[in-house]
């Protein structure tokens, strides 16, 4: 049997030992576009603090691949799936036959459209390692960080960089943050607590012009959509 | 495996449970030396209403809810027992908002701390069992 997982993190790692609970010698080939042995996304934000490292943030030992048998195919991205054939074809053209397919990537950061938004030179998204280093690079002493959503994603960020002597800016179109999960009187307590770190809310703003921020850091949070 | 159960008839709430589960990582030999003056912050805890006590430790929950939720593996059920790697936790308390027991607790180091029936400080019968003067603490293989 040949398993394929496109994507290497939690759900990969449990479909991994599940299938060598049940199967010990079918061949386990995993794919995913990021260079880096699997490791805990949600510890971004705690690797800016300087709460973990890479190394911590591992999901598994160094040699969790070999000893289960996988061969990774990391910094290659899937690009198609051809179900007739029962192959995954990659972007440098290769291909990867499969009996049992698993697709498990996760989520991707939406990025609204936003004019002007190609304009801004430094932006980011927030759910990779890659785009936590790319951040943490980016800052410098007295930057000057927006925010683009104030949803558990923009909040982390902030909660990230809070401890750099950055100035953090979050905005947000709902009127409270973390409107997906807090009522008004809990998401004041939150927001109260953030400011007190000297994060500052721009709430119920329906609108932003990106002309306003060419000369500020844009943080574009995968729940951006309702910030625009 | 054995876990530590509690007779709440018998507990008087003495919380002197309390101070052997503090006293029990102290590595000292006396406990009013170790102690004396020291704010306590125990694994395991006291819970009384109404003339009812009762101690709450963690129950080491075959669906453990807490090494479900964290986010970093630093918990993880070992031989049954739910162990703390403090190297790895980062203090979300993600584990102290999971944990239907209310049995996990922040530390002072900023890691998380919870009951590991003192298998990292001494062989045995956990220090809050031994310690409890009523018998209401107790140690045993109830097949659940």
């Amino acid at each position: 049997m040949k398993y394929v997982i496109v994507g290497n993190s939690a759900a990969a790692v449990g479909a991994v030992e599940a299938i060598r609970r049940n199967d010990k010698e079918g061949s386990i080939t995993i794919i995913s576009d990021e260079k880096h042995h699997v490791y805990s996304r949600p510890l971004i934000s705690y690797l800016l603090l300087g709460k973990t490292d890479e190394n911590r943030m591992k999901y598994r030992d160094d040699g969790f691949y070999i000893d289960n048998g996988c061969e990774l195919l990391s910094g290659k991205t899937a690009v198609k799936i051809d179900p007739g054939e029962k192959r995954v074809i990659l972007d440098d053209g290769a291909s990867v036959s499969y009996d049992r397919l698993l697709l498990c990537t996760g989520s991707s950061p939406f990025v609204p459209p936003v004019p002007g938004l190609d304009k801004v030179k430094s932006k980011f998204t927030f759910t990779t390692l890659d785009d936590a280093k790319a951040l943490n690079d980016a800052l410098k002493e007295n930057s000057r960080v927006l925010i683009v959503g104030a949803g558990l994603i923009g909040l982390k960020c902030a909660e990230g960089i809070s401890k750099k002597k950055v100035k953090i800016t979050c905005i947000d179109l709902a009127p409270r943050v973390l409107s997906s999960i807090l009522d008004d009187e809990s998401s004041e307590i939150v927001k109260r607590h953030l400011e007190e770190h000297d994060i500052r809310f721009y709430l119920n703003r329906r609108s932003w012009s990106s002309k306003r921020t060419q000369h500020i850091w844009a943080i574009i949070p995968p729940y951006g959509s309702m910030c625009w | 495996m054995k876990r530590v159960y509690v007779n709440e008839q018998w507990c008087l709430g003495c919380h002197l449970c309390e101070y052997y589960c503090a006293f029990a990582s102290t590595n000292e030999k006396d406990m009013a030396r170790a102690l004396k003056d020291v704010k306590i912050n125990p694994r395991i805890r006291i819970e009384e209403k109404d003339g009812i006590s009762f101690a709450v430790s963690c129950r080491h929950c075959d669906e453990p809810l807490c090494v479900k939720s964290c986010i970093t593996g630093a918990l993880t059920k070992v031989n049954g027992i739910i162990m703390i790697d403090k190297n790895r936790c980062i203090g979300c308390y993600t584990c102290v908002l999971s944990c239907p027991y209310g049995a996990v607790y922040p530390s002072e180091d900023g890691a998380i701390q919870k009951c590991e029936l003192c298998i990292k400080t001494h062989e045995g019968t956990p220090k809050c069992v031994t310690g409890c003067p009523n018998g209401a603490i107790v140690f045993e293989e109830r097949g659940e």
